[in-house]
């Protein structure tokens, strides 16, 4: 807050350097200056806006939607630069979704406050047009990259990235999907045209962080984060290691449970982090990221610390 | 000369406006990223999480109150946890049983196998004792009708080919090893795969139309049903409370793994 207040001030002339020297004084006496976000993600909700019920599986009284809120807030509260991001796969999975459509889903991430969503083969179960209808009940985009739909009736509905902004550091977000043929039923992405993310994506992220000057590029991926029974398909570990300019893969589809980031070297030798978190509500993933102002490097060394569940 | 002090300070000004400038046009492109730290918060009913927020209850109350009525509404009672899991589990046997059943109830003639993927189960368990509606709708939330294919001995070994390569689905009324992640020893009512011979197979439209990779079955002659697979499990729990009984099933050997 302060810092881009000063910027402004700064930017404002010059006026206030003949006036007196305090701008110079503020910025060599400045302690090396940290910018604090923190994101947090979710994916493969399925529609579980309650607790699993108390009926003696594992899962019972785990997840819920109005619970996850009231965390989000809590964290606010500690930090006023919160991302909350999903990873797709809002719809399907409890009776919400087959008695609603999604609407409900949609509105509670609203209420939430999610930022923008990547799109998973499970929010094409309701065919487009049941995502279509959604639509105006989320107040954050989806974000996709690698499926045209100039031919359905998804055209234009769908942005390709966003870019936030918090104390003046800019995060560059865009999403990615898995394959759809073979996994969603037809009549569901009729028209629809899936892309290999892989080129795409290093294009998009060289174009957020060399033109848009983003100083972090997420990748929202509903792609899986690894495929034993094929090894050749894309997936966010071949993502994040041959592609570039990406710095955080926020995975979804295979509903993994990560006891913590994988952490694999792109094509420049640059980090690239991987994090998941399982499924269904079950757990709010919340990585913490420092920027430093004043060191020249970018992202030279990246530590990982986790927490504990 | 009145006037030079105030240029020189207007010089002086322009000097540090430009070499403010020049730095910050020096200034790296991007910020140095020094840390990044992650934690995971389970989203358990401890107590230590804060209570659940009020507005969002208020508005998932709403939709609650259609839903419940029906979706609370207890059909049905397992004699015990019925687990979900690969090759094959007490869940995925119990309901390839069950579609096994109902189908051939539906279609009026006997169905030789039944098969669909593992996955088109989606709840890792049907919980001990009573099951709801809403149970049903959980372990299959998807809008799949069945479907009744006259599948050639070519077809089926494909099927269960991509059955075993998946790490084995769920089937009734036939059995296979698992070997090199392809189907063998495949027993079809009692008998070997016989080569030339139609198998009526009951599956889903989801897997009839090439889903889960099963591309082959796309050009396979059928007969779509109007019942939803849902509705196949819910009919066949409430004809087994009817008949007084519990949902039960044990692991057997239907599908056994040789080698992956």
């Amino acid at each position: 807050m302060n810092r881009r207040h000063f910027l402004k001030q700064m930017g404002q002339g010059s006026l206030l350097v003949g006036t007196g020297a305090f701008p110079m004084e503020a910025l060599a006496a400045a302690k090396p200056e940290i910018t604090h976000i923190t994101l947090l993600h979710t994916n493969d909700v399925h529609s579980r806006i309650d607790p699993f019920p108390m009926d003696g599986t594992k899962t019972q009284g785990l997840g819920g939607a109005a619970r996850r809120a009231s965390l989000i807030q809590q964290i606010r509260k500690q930090n006023a630069n919160v991302l909350l991001f999903d990873a797709g796969d809002i719809f399907q999975g409890t009776p919400f979704f087959n008695f609603y459509g999604g609407e409900l889903e949609m509105k509670l991430m609203s209420e939430m406050g999610y930022d923008a969503a990547a799109i998973g083969n499970h929010d094409f179960d309701a065919g487009m047009d049941g995502l279509l209808k959604q639509l105006p009940h989320a107040n954050f985009p989806l974000l996709n990259i690698n499926y045209d739909f100039t031919n359905t009736i998804l055209r234009n509905k769908v942005q390709p990235y966003k870019i936030f902004q918090k104390e003046g550091i800019k995060i560059g977000v865009f999403g990615v999907g898995i394959e759809l043929q073979g996994l969603v039923a037809e009549q569901n992405f009729a028209g629809t045209q899936y892309i290999d993310p892989l080129i795409p994506a290093t294009k998009t992220a060289t174009f957020l962080k060399e033109e848009m000057k983003c100083d972090y590029v997420v990748c929202l991926s509903h792609l899986g984060y690894k495929f034993n029974d094929n090894k050749s398909k894309i997936c966010d570990i071949h993502l994040a290691e041959k592609s570039k300019n990406i710095d955080l893969i926020i995975g979804g589809h295979t509903h993994t449970f990560m006891d913590k980031p994988d952490i694999r070297k792109n094509i420049v030798d640059a980090p690239v982090v991987i994090n998941q978190v399982g499924w269904a509500g079950l757990m709010l993933g919340r990585l913490d990221i420092y920027f430093e102002k004043s060191r020249a490097a970018q992202c030279a060394e990246c530590k990982n610390i986790y927490i504990g569940k | 000369m009145k006037k030079y002090p105030f240029c020189l300070n207007l010089f002086k000004v322009c000097i540090v406006a430009c070499l403010l400038l020049l730095g910050f046009s020096c200034k790296p492109k991007h910020r140095y990223l020094s840390d990044v730290k992650v934690k995971y918060y389970q989203m358990a009913k401890a107590d230590s999480l804060p209570p659940a927020d009020t507005t969002l209850e208020r508005l998932i109350a709403g939709y609650r109150v259609k839903l419940d009525a029906e979706m609370n509404e207890v059909v049905g009672k397992t004699a015990k946890e019925l687990l979900h899991f690969q090759p094959i589990s007490p869940l995925g046997i119990w309901a390839a049983e069950t579609i096994h059943r109902q189908t051939a109830l539906y279609v009026g003639q006997k169905i030789d196998i039944t098969c669909f993927g593992h996955n088109g189960l989606r709840i890792k368990s049907l919980p001990n004792g009573n099951v709801t509606r809403g149970k049903l709708f959980e372990l299959m939330p998807f809008d799949n009708f069945l479907v009744v294919m006259d599948a050639d001995s070519v077809a089926i070994q494909q099927l269960l080919n991509l059955a075993a390569f998946k790490g084995g689905w769920p089937v009734a009324g036939a059995t296979y090893e698992v070997q090199n992640q392809k189907a063998q020893q495949i027993i079809i009512q009692g008998e070997p795969l016989q080569s030339g011979k139609i198998y009526k197979l009951a599956t889903s439209d989801y897997v009839a139309n090439g889903g889960d990779n099963a591309f082959f079955l796309k050009t396979v002659k059928r007969k779509e049903l109007t019942k939803l697979m849902r509705d196949a499990f819910i009919e066949g729990v409430i004809s087994t409370q009817k008949a007084g009984q519990l949902l039960d099933a044990e692991i057997d050997e239907r599908v056994k793994i040789i080698k992956k």
